[in-house]
């Protein structure tokens, strides 16, 4: 599971008007007619953080050990892709055609 | 040394045996046997195994990857027999083995035994060895081929994709037809054009490409990189060899690092400990990001506190306050209570140490404390849960949930003075806060003080004024201040408030209270009743309902219309029935008026119990309920001089959930008598009902756990275990908590410390968690002291036990 803040994608730091901003552009992206489930993620998240007395209570007294699939499913989240060369496009290309 | 014998060549094998090799799939073994086989005796039947065994071995070998054994294979398959069974394969082989000029010629030359279908398909694959730049296919294919022409487009698209133009790159493509040689390419590059920012449509282009197709292996692996997270897809990425990995890299914009977690994660992934988590995360933390891996370790310390030194050898050395704060965090875990409040207890102090900024840090401790008391630690919460509400509130007095909490508290431990005061202490700190009005406003009507009830419903109505219950009150409350008026006789002042009173109740939802309270007050002016002193017995009641006349009641009637009218209006507001009945006692009970004088006067003795319907019963329910939760104390009696209509309308036969609804009712009344009649009648109808047997044991033994027989308990026992069958979890709990009442409801059956008082507790607690921390290093003094107090409450201490 994420962290709220990671649901939201806004750093642990944030305002209350910065996470407010957060969540109304993550249910844009995840209205509860169309995908009921992950607005309800966005939803809890939200709750959990929306004011500075709930980030502090989450601070001291979040313990909850990061399972092995937030792990992979955090490992596996992309970043910013890098330049495609020609060298490694087409030496995997003809790589993938060898083992086919 | 002895020669050695010399065995015919045909000796070893058989042509079964071969035939057995070639079934069996050992194609070499097949092969060798056939060819001792053809060595004695040239049979075709030999010959066509040895063909099958060739043929099957090459294409095994190409499965493989063994491409220029295969090629071999399929040659001395093809000096067997003229057929070109699997030529296409050959080419195919030809090409991944490098024989590309070999490929180009049989292509030129035996393109009529091919089909339209393979020749294409061989096209594709010479397509791909343009993109090494192999001259000697470039060369040898005509300068007119689609694959030349169109070769040309696709550098030109590729160049515009490497230097980042997708429109340049896709108006290339476009260019493509859609027969050409180059058509699943053109997908693939459309789908790594849009794969950034839409993965549906990369998705749906990698989709296109058949898996017959040679860019099919490329396809999969591009579309690794837009797949959701699976265990499958955790096994793949890490199964993938450099080259892919870079691939990858550039697309998902990871770095070298990413895999190296990729392949930890997978491995942890079915021994996935709090130590292993926390290790995969130190150990990756470039790739995971520093800050996440920070948080994330923190996160697992309470659970796992031997990670505190690599944490700290790792990220940075605690601060004293988070290192209490995981301990207390991991013995809250252990519900070890004692010992985690010791530990939030150090962290207060040292946040004390500079109170200002840390205020609200300290006030959600002491709240959280209280939130794990109620929900691990019962038996503890009596002496701490106010204690720390009210310290945290010196912190931060604004917090609306805790005053709430504080004085539900009180209001549910029966401490009233602090529930009342606390109510108001609330109320002055947050005047406009709605919920803390009712709370305030409820608490005001409990202690009687209806004035204060009233100041505050008015003032929730003008925060909420739609509010139910704030009308309630502020109309019990200017009825209540009637009923005080009443008692020193001031008949006017007191008529004024019952129509103040009416300003609150809603036109269409008259409750008919007030027309009752008009029609008794003019009762009482005209000096037909006064209230009374003391109780009227049973008896007593019975003979004043027999000793009016009808001639009498008749006078009484035509002497006092206005009041008569007045309470008649009120009781068929109320509901005529039961309601209404009820509603009247109630009234008159409040003001202690004799019930049995005014009931003649409005109702119609025979047919009153007709009159009710069994829906009211539900509405009865909710009624006394209501008054409960008001604080109103004579319900019994109230119901008492209702019985004889009550047991009419369930023997008329009730619905199964209203009959329930009233027993519970009855339960919580205490009216044991009218609980054990109901549902006696109930089990005539649903025998067997565990919801009712109870009810009826319940009422038999009066409430008293220790009035059960063995027979009632054995069947109290089975009607628990047939509502768990049944999914009536409600009533198998209600059945175990009266019944575990006889065991004492040991809420930690496995706590050594049973029976002793809580500060030694507390103390002994702490004492072996200092023992674990510290590996059995104990203070002695510590440890003396401890023996000592347990000493003093006379419990032996083994003289094993050092210290002594």
């Amino acid at each position: 599971m994420q962290t709220p803040f990671e649901i939201l994608g806004v750093p642990d730091n944030t305002t209350d008007e910065k996470i407010k901003k957060a969540y109304l552009q993550k249910i844009r992206q995840y209205p509860p007619e169309q995908n009921p489930e992950q607005f309800q993620i966005v939803r809890t998240a939200f709750e959990a953080i929306k004011t500075q007395p709930q980030r502090l209570k989450y601070q001291l007294f979040h313990s909850e050990v990061p399972s092995i699939d937030t792990l992979a499913e955090h490992i596996l989240q992309a970043g910013t892709p890098h330049h495609l060369t020609k060298e490694i496009f087409t030496k995997t290309l003809l790589d993938s055609f060898h083992k086919s | 040394m002895s020669k050695k014998k010399k065995v015919p060549i045909n000796s070893l094998v058989s042509p079964q045996k071969a035939a057995e090799f070639l079934a069996k799939g050992k194609y070499k073994e097949a092969t060798d046997a056939y060819k001792k086989l053809l060595k004695t005796e040239q049979k075709q039947e030999w010959q066509d195994g040895l063909a099958t065994a060739y043929l099957l071995r090459a294409k095994s070998l190409a499965e493989k990857g063994m491409f220029k054994e295969a090629v071999v294979l399929w040659e001395n398959r093809a000096n067997l027999c003229d057929d070109k069974e699997l030529f296409e394969q050959y080419i195919h082989w030809l090409i991944v083995a490098g024989y590309h000029s070999r490929a180009i010629n049989l292509l030129d030359n035996s393109s009529a035994d091919l089909s339209k279908t393979a020749l294409q398909q061989l096209m594709v694959q010479f397509g791909i060895l343009f993109f090494e730049g192999n001259a000697e296919v470039i060369n040898a294919i005509s300068q007119d081929a689609p694959l030349v022409k169109h070769y040309a487009i696709i550098e030109q698209a590729l160049i515009a994709y490497y230097q980042d133009d997708r429109q340049i790159c896709e108006e290339y493509l476009n260019q493509i037809p859609f027969r050409s040689p180059y058509r699943d390419f053109c997908l693939l590059l459309k789908a790594l054009l849009v794969i950034d920012y839409n993965q549906n449509s990369a998705n749906d282009f990698l989709l296109k490409i058949p898996a017959t197709s040679p860019y099919a292996s490329f396809a999969k692996l591009i579309l690794l990189s837009i797949e959701p997270y699976s265990i499958e897809l955790l096994e793949k990425l890490a199964s993938l060899n450099q080259l892919e990995q870079d691939f990858i890299n550039c697309i998902k914009g990871w770095d070298k690092q990413q895999f190296k977690a990729i392949i930890a994660v997978k491995k942890a992934i079915n021994n996935a400990t709090d130590k292993n988590i926390l290790e995969i995360l130190i150990n990756n933390q470039q790739a995971f990001g520093t800050e996440y891996a920070q948080h994330s370790c923190m996160a697992i310390l309470p659970s796992y506190k031997d990670g505190i030194k690599l944490y700290e050898r790792t990220f940075a050395v605690l601060s004293e306050f988070d290192k209490n704060r995981i301990m207390a965090l991991h013995y809250e875990q252990q519900e070890r209570l004692f010992v985690a409040k010791k530990y939030w207890h150090i962290c207060v102090e040292i946040l004390k140490q500079n109170r200002k900024p840390n205020s609200l840090k300290i006030a959600l401790i002491l709240r959280h404390q209280v939130e794990i008391l109620k929900k691990h630690g019962e038996f503890l919460s009596k002496e701490y849960v106010p204690e720390f509400l009210v310290e945290s509130l010196d912190f931060d007095p604004t917090d609306k949930e805790c005053y709430l909490n504080l004085i539900d508290w009180y209001k549910q431990n029966h401490e009233e003075k602090d529930y009342y005061n606390w109510a108001e202490v609330a109320v002055k700190k947050l005047p406009k806060n709605s919920e803390i009005l009712f709370v305030a406003m409820k608490a005001a009507t409990a202690r009687k003080s209806f004035k204060k009830a009233l100041k505050y419903a008015i003032t929730l109505l003008k925060v909420d004024p739609i509010n139910v219950k704030a009308r309630n009150i502020a109309r019990a409350s200017h009825i209540a201040h009637a009923h005080k008026l009443l008692k020193t006789g001031k008949y006017p002042l007191a008529r004024k408030e019952l129509e103040k009173a009416a300003q609150f109740e809603q036109a269409t939802k008259q409750t008919g209270i007030i027309q009752i309270n008009q029609g008794l007050l003019e009762l009482q002016e005209q000096g037909f009743i006064k209230p009374i002193k003391g109780r009227l017995s049973a008896k007593l009641r019975t003979q004043a309902l027999k000793s009016i006349s009808s001639k009498q009641l008749k006078d009484i009637i035509q002497q006092h219309p206005q009041a008569i009218e007045l309470l008649r209006t009120g009781l068929k507001l109320a509901g005529e029935g039961i309601l209404g009945q009820f509603q009247l006692i109630v009234t008159c009970k409040k003001q202690n008026l004799d019930t049995t004088k005014i009931y003649p006067l409005v109702v119609e003795s025979k047919s009153f119990s007709n009159k009710s319907v069994q829906y009211e019963v539900l509405e009865l329910v909710n009624l006394i309920n209501a008054y409960v939760e008001d604080g109103i104390d004579f319900l019994y009696d109230a119901v008492e001089q209702m019985k004889e209509q009550l047991q009419t309308i369930v023997k008329n036969k009730l619905a199964k959930d209203d009959l329930l609804s009233l027993c519970q009712c009855m339960k919580r009344l205490e009216h044991h008598k009218l609980l054990e009649k109901f549902a006696t009648h109930g089990l005539k109808s649903w025998k067997q009902q565990p919801a009712l047997i109870f009810y009826q044991i319940y009422g038999i033994v009066k409430g008293d756990v220790w009035c059960l027989s063995d027979n009632q308990l054995d069947k109290l026992h089975a009607a628990a275990d047939e509502a768990e069958e049944q999914g009536d979890k409600r009533t198998a709990i209600m059945i175990a908590t009266f019944v575990e009442r006889m065991y004492g409801g040991d809420i930690f059956p496995d706590n050594p410390f049973e029976n002793l008082p809580d500060e030694v507790v507390e103390e002994m607690e702490i004492i072996v968690a200092n023992m674990e921390e510290t590996q059995g290093k104990i203070d002695p003094k510590k440890m003396k002291e401890i023996i000592n107090k347990l000493e003093k409450l006379g419990i032996e201490i083994p003289d094993e036990i050092p210290h002594k």
